[in-house]
């Protein structure tokens, strides 16, 4: 069974909303909050390396001072280029999994920052760390 | 000997100034260096960002936006578009108060992630200013109480405080509201370490005539690998703590007890001359302009 969690567009109200919904989740159940992210194991279990990049994305765009912000004073940008991920950002991401398992799925101290400097290399960097759990 | 900088208008033009000048000593270092940027929250060049995220990223180490993220994670922060002001409608001031908590949850949440880094295993800059001394975030909200503070003088009509304090003694002692002195504490009196994290230990806000200025204090400031995002951070940082307290952002300060243009890492005094060489001069006129800042 697939459900969907209400959300806000601010993924900060969104974190709280789901704890509920995650510890109601009967074992097994595939379950994604309204930008497609997981809210159980079964669901992050459930999903390629697509639907992983697609959630990330959804989910970064709503972080709330991305973009935009006066907190972005003093300058912004990076070598790697415009979609390059800041490693707060990675970790933030990372979180949303982590949480799902009963250990981290990832030690990005032991990767190369290539492989997680964009969306595509930690989506594709997670649901390899996925597939390695079962 | 003491080296003071020329105030500059910018991030960039502090940056190039100081690392020129170090670069300059006979050892590529000095003590008891001090840097000035009148326009904080000013654009910063992006030619030069540009030139030493390019340095950074040959040599495997973290560009200007994680090394800012480090004191102010301004991704976490949704901007109300408004400052403080005592007058302010109570719903604008619980957005204010919303957005500020927001920041603080969000990075919490992740903090456990964030100490498995081995760098990180002591607490973060930012765990430190938000929960004292910020190993869990059960601790002291320094932000918040200071944040608490400068809205309080307001509201008594005070637009200076004589933030006169060096809070470096003793784990979270931080005295009521009534006495605070409002400095962020970064380093605990029992801390022995002698290299490594922290290398920020405090951070003095003053305001004045109702203008925020901020100074930081580094025991070792790594003029390469972070002095850059530092300022960025302690920029964006400062914004923060003037939106939400009412006060206009002032002068950042950085007294670093021991500035390092890191020759050792960065190809000699000419390796670090050829960085300087692509991130371009610094902007006369980012000197001549600080002189006009009141």
């Amino acid at each position: 069974m697939v459900q969907k969690v209400r959300a806000s567009a601010n993924a900060t109200q969104l974190a709280f909303q789901l704890e509920p919904v995650a510890a109601q989740a009967a074992p097994g159940t595939i379950v994604f909050d309204l930008l497609g992210m997981p809210v159980t194991m079964a669901a992050a279990r459930s999903m390629s390396a697509t639907t992983i990049r697609t959630a990330l994305g959804k989910t970064l765009g709503n972080l709330p001072g991305r973009a935009g912000s006066t907190a972005l004073v003093g300058g912004e940008g990076s070598a790697a280029g415009a979609g390059a991920l800041e490693s707060l950002e990675v970790v933030w991401l990372l979180s949303k999994f982590n949480k799902l398992f009963d250990k981290p799925l990832l030690d990005v101290t032991k990767v190369p920052n290539s492989r997680w400097s964009t969306l595509d290399a930690v989506s594709a960097l997670l649901h390899e760390a996925i597939e390695g759990r079962r | 000997m003491s080296r003071y900088m020329e105030p500059v208008s910018n991030i960039s033009d502090a940056w190039l100034s100081v690392l020129t000048a170090m670069n300059a000593e006979p050892g590529g270092t000095a003590t008891n260096v001090m840097v000035t940027v009148e326009g904080s929250t000013a654009p910063d060049r992006g030619g030069v960002r540009d030139a030493l995220n390019e340095t950074l990223r040959t040599r495997g180490q973290h560009e200007v936006g994680t090394v800012a993220s480090t004191l102010f994670p301004a991704v976490f922060y949704g901007d109300p578009g408004f400052d403080w002001s005592p007058d302010l409608p109570q719903h604008a001031v619980d957005e204010l108060d919303s957005a500020a908590a927001s920041l603080y949850r969000e990075y919490l949440e992740i903090l456990p992630d964030l100490r498995r880094i081995p760098a990180n295993r002591a607490g973060t800059y930012f765990s430190r200013m938000i929960s004292w001394p910020g190993k869990t975030g059960a601790g002291v909200n320094q932000l918040e109480e200071r944040i608490r503070y400068f809205r309080s003088a307001r509201r008594n009509g005070q637009l200076t405080n004589n933030a006169s304090d060096i809070v470096i003694a003793g784990d979270a002692e931080l005295p009521p509201l009534e006495d605070f002195a409002a400095g962020i504490q970064e380093y605990a009196a029992t801390d022995r370490r002698q290299r490594g994290f922290p290398c920020l230990v405090h951070i003095d806000l003053s305001a004045h005539d109702g203008v925020l200025a901020l100074t930081a204090v580094y025991r070792h400031w790594h003029l390469i690998t972070r002095a850059y995002g530092n300022m960025v951070g302690l920029a964006r940082l400062q914004a923060f703590l003037a939106q939400q307290s009412g006060l206009r952002v002032g002068e950042l300060v950085v007294v670093a007890g021991y500035a390092n243009a890191e020759r050792e890492s960065y190809g000699g005094r000419a390796g670090v001359d050829a960085l300087l060489s692509a991130a371009g001069p610094v902007d006369d006129e980012s000197v001549a302009a600080s002189e006009g800042v009141a």
